[in-house]
């Protein structure tokens, strides 16, 4: 056998050699592909998270000092930001942090509470105004993969308008079976008294627009004795809303 | 200053002082004791010390009812204590087959239909902080709505279920403190069973992560993570947004609010 090669040492033939270097590069390419880059783009998405994480701790802890400080008090932070977006949203009163990923990194139903903050994951909320319930007039619309809530849309921040918490929620529809509640009072009162529940104010979204983590309304209400606002609050991938109220104060 | 006037400002001052300490107790009986008590001492006292003396008592006795009718607080009160949300409603185009549970020990169930109801459930009385009401007759696999206390067992004052005979709709009420909480409201299938089986989640981490129900979703190709604080003993200020880059944020405390919360303002600089 030896000789065999020794008498016929001719190499391989050219078509053959270029057909072995097609496939090493197709395989080398397909695992780059399927493992190397994969595992890159993991790295650098849970790096830009960590970083996120971090920062928001950073300015989380500057508020509170500041807060437990006297008037005047004032900080400066000095952040990193290599990927994501950061939001100071004064309307729902938190500061937040948003990053699409594509590695799979975390899962559509991700939660974790560390400290003062809140991960979740899923951006599949939607926030416009169109008519939902076809009675002629223009709701605010929280949207989600589950549900749509229609709350009333009245006034603005600087034309308050009549507002009466108990027609607040207009509609909220389930949207896998049409499944339709529609409230005759979703009123709120404060301390027992009644006409906390009703005065003039506005409603708006928070934030409008598709692919959003939660889609929010804010609902002022001034009221004879109390001034408030409420926020309406759906997540993505959630089939429940959230309600809170905030800012509340007697005149 | 005559020693007699000295000798009678000193007793106006001991009387003020013991005031103060049965104000801290917040007795009426012991105060108005101790004014009958420094009253009696008045005896046979007269002149303008004596009406004066006279005045600071009953205007001391007057104050100490106010304070324990609880007025003078209620004028100072700055703020909301409590928030009480109202659902008045039906699950179907009757409420015939709509089913209320309340969750004491022994849970409550009402069948809506024609009752004549108005249980209101106090937190001490409850297992887990919910109403729910459930349809699931009409609807296959059940619709259910709830209203759930999202926050401290104790920071919850009640849950209520009316109903009026005749009427077409009923009234699900859930009264809780405003400061740290919220109310979850889930709109969903299945039935209030599937809402107890959660409850120890929210208890847990005030927020389910994700629904109630399974239901069939598009696996997005990209999943967006957002990570927030949130903040309720302060006032956060500000709209700035900022990506990649080296950022520099300012937050300075502008004061406190109407609902005397410090006012902290955020934006770049």
């Amino acid at each position: 056998m030896l000789n065999y090669f020794r008498i016929f040492r001719k190499g391989i033939s050219p078509i053959l050699a270029t057909m072995l270097i097609i496939l090493m590069t197709t395989v080398g390419v397909t695992l780059a592909l399927t493992i190397v880059l994969p595992a890159i783009k993991r790295a650098q998405e849970s790096s830009v998270i960590n970083e996120g994480m971090e920062n928001m701790k950073i300015m989380d802890n500057v508020i509170r000092e500041v807060a437990s400080e006297g008037t005047g008090t004032f900080r400066t932070v000095q952040l990193k930001v290599s990927g994501g977006e950061y939001k100071i949203n004064g309307k729902s009163n938190n500061i937040e942090f948003t990053y699409p990923t594509t590695s799979g990194i975390f899962t559509a139903d991700s939660y974790m509470k560390e400290g003062n903050l809140i991960l979740s994951a899923g951006a599949n909320a939607k926030a416009s105004e169109y008519d939902l319930n076809n009675d002629g007039t223009t709701e605010l619309v929280l949207e989600n993969e589950i549900l749509r809530v229609g709350i009333v849309k009245n006034g603005t921040s600087t034309s308050y308008a009549t507002m009466n918490t108990s027609g607040i929620i207009k509609l909220i529809n389930i949207k896998d079976n049409s499944m339709n509640v529609t409230p005759v009072d979703s009123s709120i009162v404060l301390d027992d008294i009644p006409s906390t529940s009703y005065g003039n104010g506005y409603s708006e979204l928070v934030r409008s627009g598709d692919n959003l983590p939660k889609a929010e309304v804010l609902v002022h209400v001034n009221t004879t004795y109390a001034v408030y606002d409420v926020i309406y609050t759906l997540q993505s991938g959630t089939d429940f809303l959230i309600i809170k109220i905030q800012n509340a104060y007697y005149r | 200053m005559s020693k007699h006037q000295i000798e009678l400002d000193e007793e106006e001052e001991k009387i003020v002082g013991h005031y103060k300490v049965e104000k801290s107790l917040g007795s009426v009986e012991k105060t108005l004791k101790l004014i009958i008590r420094e009253f009696g001492k008045l005896k046979g006292r007269k002149g303008l010390i004596g009406k004066l003396r006279f005045c600071l008592l009953i205007s001391l006795l007057v104050f100490s009812f106010l304070l324990s009718s609880n007025a003078v607080f209620a004028i100072n009160t700055t703020r909301p204590q409590t928030v009480a949300f109202n659902m008045i409603f039906r699950l179907n185009n009757s409420n015939t087959d709509d089913v209320v549970r309340i969750p004491t020990p022994t849970p409550i169930f009402y069948t809506v239909d024609d009752v004549n109801v108005n249980n209101t459930q106090y937190s001490s009385n409850l297992t887990h902080a919910y109403v729910c009401s459930y349809d699931n007759v009409s609807y296959a696999n059940g619709t259910t709505l709830a209203m759930i206390h999202s926050g401290k067992m104790e920071d919850l004052t009640y849950v209520n279920f009316y109903k009026a005979t005749g009427s077409l709709y009923y009234t699900l009420k859930l009264k809780q403190k405003i400061e740290g909480n919220q109310l979850i409201m889930p709109f969903t299938k299945n039935t209030c069973d599937l809402v107890e089986s959660k409850m120890t989640v929210i208890e847990q981490q005030t927020i389910p992560n994700k629904a109630f129900s399974a239901f069939t979703q598009i696996v997005p190709s990209s999943l967006t993570i957002a990570i927030r604080s949130v903040y309720d003993k302060l006032q956060l200020n500000g709209t700035d947004r900022f990506s990649s880059g080296e950022q520099k944020i300012c937050f300075s405390n502008e004061g406190v609010n109407n609902a005397n919360k410090p006012i902290i303002w955020g934006r770049l600089c």
